[in-house]
């Protein structure tokens, strides 16, 4: 038998007639002595269906009540849940209330409306009702539990600008570097009658490559990076949810951003060399 | 009787190129006594910079040996080699070879902050070498703004921070026209005259005709 | 010889050197960040745990170390008891409740601490005074409720579904205002004498949200909270150092995220000055040669190369500096809006550590960054070299 302590968990009472279907469904006796387990609780505590658990609200477990593992279940990961750890059972309403001696008193009602179109306004109409309560419809339930990442993302974000930064002005000391080594050809080739438009263009286009070429390098390096990072963290905080991601607009931006840095440093280059008289770029 | 600061025996110098040996020097020999001005000519692949690399210790012969002030030079470590190019040996090149971001006072100055000349006494000598050699008007002009003639000066006042024994110049007067490179030849036999030995490679006749000894070479050999 | 030279090689492109110091200085104010960030919150949350004037929490066992929902029943005794240990200086049950409060500009809900007078210094009074029988509300209630010191409220614990006003209040002077520690951004709190919040909220005496424990100078607090929870079954005792141990584990995504930080930016000076003083030193073998012919030995080469990494970084460092303490506040600004955050507690947090591994960490990339172009040039064949350039 395990001991469970309520005030560990997560409990989720749900009305049976909720979640079990009306026809054919057992006596509600039967239902007030069974528990449902997520299977990371399940697995944490190294119970199965079948098994028996006792829980209590007290913490030398005076009250306690036997309940049989009824069902595990596979639940929606949030990521808000992530690193917290908490065990989660779900109970009958009915059962809960006895365990906690604490009749018709409940943490918050779930409302499902006849057509979801119409939340915004039943929510309107519950906020009407009294004050006392806050009401939520599902999105703003979502937004809200969502702020703690809306801030994670907007860092995130703070931080990407500082490294594309730090990054740009790599690619363009680098280019104007190596693209400034091939002075001598260009004054060469000036002499021999080249024009200043064709010069121009072939250190643009070859900066170009450099950063196409860069780019593509850059995104297949990053995505061993991606896996590498959920490789590591999702066993670390036992979560099937990606901690990172590699998607199209996030390689279109990155793309796009190296070689325009890329061709701008070689525009940039490429004006710098033609100011240059061609005597003085072979060295004369 | 003289001493010899530069003893060349049988100095062989191969290169590998493409899988072939190819000799540029064959079996020199010859001796460079204390204020010595020995003039060195010949064709161009002859030999003549390889040889003068050898005397200055820049390069090793690859058989035979090169006494420098009596020690061998294949016999020594690259610090000592060094050290000794700082402190006895001044180098001259065509090119002169000057850092284009120091002015002139500074290219100079370079040899005595590596030899750990003190303050005043780098100041004191720098101001006599530039007077020395015609550029007290020109100590903080940067080698971009000089003519060649006095980026040679220039760079004869360089190998000279550390009075030398010995000056090694390698076609001083080629990156010059006619007029500059007479003025650079008696430059050198001034330098000369006062007791340094002086060692020339060289194109040029005149140059080669202020020295006392003129040495011919040919397909690597001393004719 | 080097030294000289390698500050002037840094003047010859001044765009090049300008290039190179500003993407070296943005990568190391990157790194000033993470170093700041490493740790910075785990020192903050120290620092205001620091503030508290207990060192131990005793909670009801199983619940969190501070939240406040769970009512202990026996606090008292519980308390005295406690008090009984040598290494315990004081001991006292704290009730934490959600109260709704009227004053002249309108409702609003409040936290509320029920204290004894001996640990109702932990509330830092900014105006007024902290009486025996008085109630102290932070800055955010009094300017929402429109209160003042002196002045009165109306308190309960429920809303009156009927007349949508406080059920069963009761008036409360304001005797002063103060800061409480823990305080969310925004979040309105207040403070009464723990009877009289007892009394409002119609438990008994015995009954409270949770213990705080004063110890002794010299006392071990992790002894004693040790001590207290075999001592009482029912309950959890959290010590200054383990709330912290418990932080440092809840911060790890942060830790990781300033090491691979850290070492990206590391990276990145590396390879710029790597690459930068790698073609540097193509472009002027010539130079090398010469230097080498007049007299430098290689070993003193390789240190000129070296030492022209080491200056890039030095130079760059102080504005590296700058630059992350710039970056830091709008970062922090950023982070610290997350919710539940109390509005004392920062994640980028400055000390002489940060700045001191900073610059060494830079100094020691750009030297590392040179080794490579250093070796190059120690390796120059001078008479070949020589031989070439005149070509």
């Amino acid at each position: 038998m395990r001991r469970i302590r309520p005030a560990l968990c997560a409990t989720f009472a749900f009305l049976a007639v909720l979640t079990l279907p009306t026809s054919g469904a057992p006596a509600p006796e039967q239902w007030l002595d069974e528990v449902a387990l997520p299977l990371q609780t399940a697995e944490r505590l190294g119970v199965r269906v079948g098994d028996v658990i006792e829980v209590s609200r007290d913490p030398a477990m005076r009250g306690s009540r036997s309940l049989r593992v009824a069902a595990v279940f596979e639940a929606a990961e949030h990521p808000a849940d992530v690193a917290r750890g908490d065990l989660e059972l779900r109970l009958h309403l009915p059962l809960l209330e006895s365990l906690l001696e604490r009749p018709d008193s409940v943490d918050r009602i779930v409302v499902r409306v006849r057509r979801p179109d119409d939340a915004g306004q039943v929510r309107d109409a519950l906020k009407a009702f009294g004050p006392g309560y806050d009401v939520y419809t599902a999105d703003e339930l979502v937004a809200h539990t969502s702020r703690t990442f809306v801030v994670v993302s907007r860092f995130h974000r703070a931080i990407a600008l500082i490294a594309v930064t730090a990054s740009a002005i790599f690619l363009v000391t680098i280019m104007s570097l190596k693209l400034a080594e091939m002075r001598r050809e260009i004054g060469a080739l000036r002499l021999l009658g080249v024009g200043r438009q064709t010069i121009g263009l072939t250190v643009i286009a070859i900066a170009g490559v450099v950063a196409i070429v860069g780019s593509l390098a850059g995104v297949g390096l990053g995505a061993v990076l991606v896996w590498g990072i959920n490789v590591y963290y999702q066993p670390l905080f036992e979560t099937r949810l990606r901690f990172a991601v590699l998607t199209p607009d996030t390689v279109a931006a990155a793309c796009g951003l190296a070689v325009a840095v890329g061709l701008a440093a070689g525009a940039v280059v490429a004006v710098r060399l033609m100011k240059q008289h061609p005597l003085e770029q072979v060295g004369r | 009787m003289s001493v010899a600061i530069l003893d060349v025996r049988g100095a062989t110098r191969d290169y590998a190129l493409d899988g072939t040996v190819v000799s540029a020097l064959r079996g020199v020999t010859l001796q460079i006594t204390e204020g010595e001005f020995v003039a060195i000519m010949g064709p161009s692949g002859s030999g003549k910079s390889t040889l003068l690399h050898l005397m200055g210790g820049v390069d090793l012969p690859t058989a035979g040996e090169v006494m420098l002030f009596g020690q061998p030079t294949r016999a020594m470590t690259d610090a000592a080699l060094s050290a000794l190019r700082l402190r006895r040996i001044g180098f001259i090149f065509q090119r002169f070879f000057l850092l284009p971001m120091l002015d002139v006072e500074e290219n100079v100055i370079l040899p005595m902050l590596e030899s750990g000349v003190a303050r005043g006494e780098r100041a004191a000598r720098v101001g006599d070498l530039l007077t020395y050699v015609g550029l007290g008007a020109r100590r903080r002009h940067l080698p971009g703004q000089l003519s060649g003639g006095e980026l040679q000066r220039a760079a004869i006042a360089r190998a000279l921070a550390n009075r030398p024994a010995l000056l090694l110049a390698d076609e001083p007067t080629g990156e010059l026209d006619q007029e500059t490179g007479r003025e650079i030849g008696r430059l050198l036999q001034r330098i000369n005259e006062e007791g340094m030995a002086v060692v020339v490679v060289t194109h040029n006749p005149e140059l080669a005709a202020l020295a006392r000894r003129v040495l011919t070479m040919r397909d690597g050999r001393l004719q | 010889m080097v030294w000289f030279l390698a500050r002037r090689n840094l003047r010859r492109s001044v765009s090049r050197t300008a290039l190179l110091i500003a993407g070296v200085t943005v990568a190391g104010g990157l790194l000033f960040d993470m170093s700041m960030l490493g740790g910075g919150l785990e020192q903050s949350f120290g620092a205001v745990l620091g503030r508290l004037g207990y060192e131990i929490r005793v909670v009801l066992r199983g619940t969190l170390p501070l939240a406040t929902e769970a009512l202990m029943a026996g606090a008292r005794q519980a308390a005295r008891e406690i008090e009984r240990h040598p290494g315990v200086a004081l001991a006292s049950p704290v009730l934490g409740t959600n109260l709704y409060v009227e004053g002249a500009r309108g409702q609003a809900t409040a936290f509320a601490y029920g204290l004894e007078p001996e640990i109702r210094r932990v509330v830092k009074v900014i105006a007024g005074q902290a009486t025996a029988g008085g109630m102290i509300i932070n800055p955010e209630l009094g300017s929402r409720a429109g209160v003042g010191v002196g002045e009165t409220v109306r308190l309960s614990t429920r809303i009156d579904p009927l007349t949508g006003g406080p059920a069963n209040a009761q008036q409360a002077r304001v005797e002063g205002i103060g800061e409480f520690v823990f305080d969310l951004k925004a979040q309105r709190t207040l403070a009464l004498p723990l009877d009289r919040l007892q009394a409002l909220l119609g438990i008994t005496s015995e009954h409270a949200s949770f213990l705080v424990v004063k110890v002794r100078p010299g006392a071990d607090s992790e002894d004693v909270a040790r001590w207290i929870e075999n001592t009482f079954p029912d309950l959890d005792a959290f010590s200054i150092e383990s709330l912290l141990r418990q932080a440092r584990e809840q911060l790890t995504y942060f830790n990781h995220f300033a090491a691979i930080l850290t070492g990206v930016s590391l990276l990145v000076a590396l390879l710029l000055i790597g690459a930068v003083l790698t073609l540097a030193v193509g472009e002027r073998l010539g130079e090398l040669a010469t230097l080498r012919a007049l007299g430098l030995s290689r070993g003193r080469m390789i240190l000129l190369i070296l030492l022209e990494g080491a200056v890039l970084a030095a130079v760059s460092a102080p504005l590296a500096l700058l630059l992350g303490a710039a970056a830091s506040r709008p970062l922090d600004e950023i982070l610290r809006a997350t919710p539940g955050i109390p509005q004392d507690l920062h994640f980028f947090v400055f000390t002489p550590g940060a700045a001191l591994r900073t610059v060494g960490l830079l100094l020691a990339t750009g030297t590392l960054g040179a080794v490579y172009p250093a070796w190059v040039a120690g390796r120059v064949n001078v008479a070949a070299t020589l031989h070439r350039e005149v070509q």
